[in-house]
């Protein structure tokens, strides 16, 4: 009545070790043992925005980082032949003649338009500049001690200025000036982050794990926090910082009133887990064997929650950026001479100056770029630290 | 001499009346609206070198205990007199400090080996860890002493740097024995050991657990809900219902001839086999009350199929047997009752011969 | 006897990331009307995914049926071969549930938290039968009745949560059995439960499933829960039946190694022996043996049994082994493909 199993024959293409490509499928027809290491790595290289946005941020930093070198002038080296100068175009082929050269422009020369009363630029066809790589140029300090005076790139006359993102109303350098802007943009992310991360972790898991008076306390706190609009609670606090502050002041004080609000999420996000990581049997295993508590939170809480901290970390870091571009946009966050993305994006507030001068718009552009590839970043993170889900 | 000293030289472990009770707590003030009397007044002996079972359908407290022996509870009242050098000392409502000493002679073993060893620790690091608490041993000496243990246990000291996730249910089950061995505890608390492992696996660890007891002459609390592993692992059953002790009886006494109607019921749902066909069985009906309004009475009442009118207003206390002093029972009714045992003699004879 | 279901030779892989997972690789069995099935083994040894293949509930780009058939023997009307049908298609809709139903470990999971016990019940029954919604509540009501859920009237109209983990357990058979199904698979339908409540489901399902004339499947690793409702056992290691016999023939004289083991392995009531467990531990996918999947742990292991698979040898009418050690004591093949 009952029959068992295929004949041998049958069977003996399921040996293991014997390989062979599945035909349907492509996948190897035998089973691997990957650690846990390794299949999170697989997980994060499978999700290809995650990797793209990883080494975009790794560039742009990269880059931020050294900023006089890959700027071709510093943040306020101006000319005032040149305000609000267009976008210089860089060619490799004179349109006239049809012949191929190295990379050059052509300096741009102002006419007051005398109708509209309007600077209006020309590209002045007879005098092509070569654009030079490794130029010497202004100096600067590379990552604030080496003294130096190579720039990636620039102009090979220093007379006829360079503006491949065009200039602002004092004839700066827009490009540079996003660079440098970068430094302190993606560093409020960076530092904004690290405060929210060590006071949301104490705090969440000092809540989580001793509860009671101290947890209820805490927990109305954040609630009453977040009840405030975001923007309109940074702004308040933001304009408590006294004008006579020297501009580093104002700008650690802008990365402590980001991580204000931001610590709040992160630490109901920590009480949450040391909730429920507490209850498991090797934290109780721990108590039994009469652990302290400053162990337990060591040894068996913080290793297994630092994944997710990572993670909340990671989607914490564009908020942060919104926000301190935001504060600057509107005035209060960082003050000149220092430079931000907001701070640039200040010049694109006027309406008509984003009709004249729509290449203002540019930090908003690096703004939009970093702040996606951190939230893909953080999404790519967060399939990797739960390797097991699909 | 009070009466805890009075009950026997050889008691490890002398529990009295213990109560635990967790507040319900619901509205908006977190106001306390009842308890869940997860353990009711109940007492106690466990004697050194022998494996007392405690079993209990869930809700019945029998987890509780064991948390509260190792104190991850602290009991509401009753008192825990344990052991030590220095005679019995009630452990019930030590401190944290006070309680150091004693949580050496004390270690648990938990049910579910996914859950009670950290993924992210090293397996030599989860069963050095009681030895780093207590400070014992340098360095070396730990390692040392872990890697014996890891062969003690059947594991072999190369899983030393193993993670917990490269290893089978089974080989983690033994890497918490083999944690909780690491303080030479006199007292083990087995809540559910084999319950989470596969059939042949299971008989592995419980065959580890009975050498290493005789070995070491360790005592075992077994807390477990399968009724055969306890029948093959200890030498004295305790079945509780609802956070009070029904019965305590040696165990081959429980099986055969049980005194209590729960543990009859208990033993009739048991699956089992009867030759030729399948029989016809007594069903315990209805649910377990719950711990928040446990029945007035005898909490077994509601289902019991002998309850009286006495059983439904007066609380049965446990009581010694005149003609059987190593059995206890909970019953108005124990003297009227025959009960019938888990299988028959006409079964037992059925079944026997085949299985030589 | 009536055959309602013949599974022959099935294979079900699973494409993963770490490479193919064998879950079911060759299990064959027929299922008469009335009898009880059951199929025994421990954790990985393909049971639920075997019971999975043949609802064809396994989602078609994890796992694939490589090989075999499932043949169901409907009431009227030529057979089915359930390994052909769209597992998303009509046909197959209008088996699930209606002609083979089936019941899960966690009753939690597998009732929807948003509706009324009634209202799943109902939603099968509409979805199967052309009632109109009055008699489909009333049909739910009975069925309640016969699972013996107390004042079934009332209870339709409770949420899942307000229902104990056995009366959920129930409330699952009601909404398997609504339908008056041929075949019920039960997979570890009391594992979550407490003796008590086990005593009671178990009891259940073997009344409905007298009164009904129903086959039913009982998947569990509970040796105990087998001796007690099976008619014919089949017992399953690493996705390969090793031995197939009925019931008393598997606790008297068990044939294969692994069976022998499983047994010696058991606790039971009355024995006191010491347990003589087997040795080692089921191996994961990734270290799968080649040639007999027990080999590696059998007491009685042959060097034949390293290099080669044995094929099932059939002993008796109702009884085959893959063993090599039963090679000489077998009758011919009556699979000899």
């Amino acid at each position: 009545m009952n029959k068992l199993g295929g004949s041998g024959g049958e069977r003996r293409f399921s040996f293991f070790g014997v390989r062979k490509k599945n035909i349907e499928s492509g996948i190897q027809d035998e089973y691997q043992l990957l650690t846990v290491r390794q299949l999170m790595i697989r997980k994060f290289l499978r999700n290809r925005m995650a990797l793209l946005s990883f080494i975009a941020l790794v560039i742009i930093y990269l880059v931020t980082l050294f900023a006089g070198f890959f700027a071709p002038y510093t943040a306020r080296d101006a000319d005032s032949k040149l305000t609000y100068s267009p976008p210089m175009t860089i060619r490799l082929q004179d349109p006239e003649t049809g012949h191929f050269h190295l990379p050059f422009f052509y300096p741009l020369r102002g006419k007051r338009n005398m109708e509209t009363f309007q600077l209006e630029y020309v590209e002045e066809r007879e005098k092509r500049i070569p654009i030079q790589f490794f130029v010497k140029g202004e100096p600067y300090k590379a990552l604030g001690i080496i003294a130096w005076d190579v720039h990636l790139f620039g102009s090979s006359d220093p007379e006829e200025r360079l503006h491949i993102m065009g200039s602002d109303v004092r004839g700066r350098d827009l490009f540079s000036r996003i660079i440098y802007g970068g430094q302190v943009s993606l560093s409020v992310g960076i530092f904004g982050v690290l405060i929210t991360i060590a006071v949301g972790s104490v705090i969440g898991t000092l809540s989580g794990y001793y509860g009671g008076v101290f947890d209820n306390v805490v927990q109305r706190v954040i609630e009453t926090l977040r009840s405030f609009p975001q923007l309109p609670l940074w702004m308040a606090l933001a304009a408590a910082i006294p004008p006579q502050w020297p501009p580093e002041w104002v700008y650690a004080g802008i990365v402590v009133v980001l991580a204000f609000i931001n610590w709040t999420g992160l630490s109901r996000e920590v009480r949450g887990l040391v909730l429920s990581l507490k209850e498991r049997d090797y934290v109780h295993a721990a108590e039994a064997s009469g652990a302290s508590t400053a162990r337990i939170v060591r040894k068996h809480l913080i290793p297994n929650m630092a994944s997710h901290i990572i993670v909340t970390a990671t989607l914490a870091v564009p908020v942060t950026i919104l926000g301190e571009s935001a504060l600057s946009f509107l005035g209060i966050g960082v003050r000149p001479p220092m430079v931000s993305w907001g701070l640039l994006l200040n010049d694109a507030i006027k309406i008509q100056n984003i009709v004249l001068y729509p290449w203002t718009l540019f930090p908003g552009l690096f703004i939009l770029v970093a702040v996606i590839a951190y939230n893909f970043l953080g999404d790519g993170l967060r399939d990797m630290v739960d390797p097991f889900s699909r | 001499m009070t009466p805890v000293e009075a009950a026997g030289p050889d008691a490890i472990l002398k529990i009295r009346d213990l109560r635990l009770h967790f507040p319900v707590k619901a509205g908006l003030l977190k106001k306390t609206v009842g308890y869940v009397k997860a353990v009711d007044g109940i007492s106690f002996d466990v004697y050194a070198g022998e494996t007392v079972g405690l079993v209990g359908e869930s809700g019945s407290g029998k987890t509780t205990i064991g948390r509260c022996i190792v104190r991850l509870y602290k009991p509401t009242t009753g008192s825990m007199h344990f052991r030590t050098g220095a005679g019995l000392v009630d452990i019930a409502q030590l401190d944290k400090r006070e309680l150091q000493p004693i949580r050496r002679d004390i270690q648990m073993l938990f049910q579910d080996p996914n859950s009670s060893l950290n993924a992210r620790m090293r397996v030599g690091d989860i069963i050095a860890e009681p030895l780093e608490i207590h400070a014992i041993g340098t360095a070396d000496e730990r390692r040392a002493r872990v890697e014996d243990l890891l062969e003690h246990v059947g594991l072999g000291a190369e899983m030393y740097n193993r993670y917990p996730h490269q290893l089978s249910g089974g080989q983690r089950q033994r890497v918490g024995v083999a944690r909780a061995l690491s303080i030479e505890p006199r007292l083990v608390i087995c809540d559910e050991p084999v319950s989470a492992l596969d059939v042949s696996v299971q008989a592995q660890v419980l065959n580890l657990l009975a050498d290493l007891q005789e070995e070491l002459g360790l005592t075992y609390v077994f807390i477990a809900h399968d009724l055969s592993v306890v029948e093959y692992i200890s030498d004295r059953v305790m079945v509780m219902y609802l956070g009070k002790l029904m019965e305590t009886a040696p165990t081959r006494k429980i099986f055969e001839r049980p005194a209590h109607p729960y543990t009859e019921a208990l033993l009739n749902s048991i699956p089992k086999r009867v030759r030729g066909g399948h029989r016809k069985r007594f069903v315990l009906t209805g649910d377990i009350p719950s711990p928040v309004n446990p029945p007035a009475g005898c909490v077994f009442h509601t289902r019991c199929q002998y309850a009286k009118d006495i059983c439904k207003t007066e609380t049965p206390p446990l009581r010694t047997l005149p003609k059987d002093p190593y059995t206890s029972v909970a019953c108005h009714l124990v003297d009227e009752l025959s009960l019938s045992p888990y299988y028959t003699a006409a079964e037992r004879a059925d079944l026997e011969p085949d299985r030589a | 006897m009536d055959t309602v279901l013949e599974v022959s030779n099935l294979k079900t892989y699973f494409y993963i990331e770490q490479g193919v997972v064998r879950a079911v690789d060759g299990v064959s069995f027929t299922l008469q009307a009335g009898k009880t099935l059951g199929i025994v083994g421990e954790s990985g040894c393909g049971k639920s995914v075997t019971s999975r293949t043949i609802m064809r509930l396994l989602s078609p780009s994890l796992a694939r049926i490589v090989d075999g058939s499932i043949k169901y023997y409907p009431a009227d009307g030529p057979p089915v071969e359930l390994t052909q049908v769209d597992p998303y298609g009509d046909r197959i809709r209008d088996i699930r549930g209606n002609e083979i139903a089936m019941i899960f470990q966690e009753p939690m999971t597998s009732l929807n938290p948003v509706y009324t016990i009634g209202q799943q019940i109902m939603e099968a029954i509409l979805l199967h039968q052309d009632v109109s919604k009055d008699e489909a509540r009333a049909r739910a009501i009975d069925v309640l009745r016969l699972v013996g859920i107390p004042l079934p009237e009332q209870r339709v109209d409770q949420y899942p949560h307000e229902f104990s983990g056995g009366m959920r357990q129930r409330a699952m058979i009601a909404m398997a059995l609504s339908c008056n199904p041929r075949i019920l698979i039960a997979d570890e339908p009391t594992t979550a439960l407490d003796v008590t409540i086990e005593a009671q489901i178990l009891e259940l399902i073997q009344q409905i499933q007298q009164d009904n004339d129903m086959a039913l499947i009982m998947i569990t690793h509970d040796l105990n829960v087998i001796g007690e409702v099976a008619d014919h056992v089949i017992v399953m290691y690493l996705g390969q039946v090793v031995e197939s016999a009925p019931v008393d023939d598997i606790f008297d004289q068990p044939k294969h190694p692994y069976t022998q083991g499983l047994l010696n392995s058991l606790p039971m009531i009355g024995r006191g022996d010491r347990l003589e467990p087997i040795t080692g531990s089921v191996p994961g996918p990734h270290e799968r043996p080649r040639g007999c999947p027990f080999a590696p742990r059998c007491p009685q292991v042959m060097d034949r049994c390293r290099a080669e698979n044995p094929p099932s040898f059939v002993l008796g009418p109702a009884s085959d082994v893959a063993c090599w050690l039963y090679e000489e004591a077998a009758e011919p093949s009556h699979d000899s493909s």
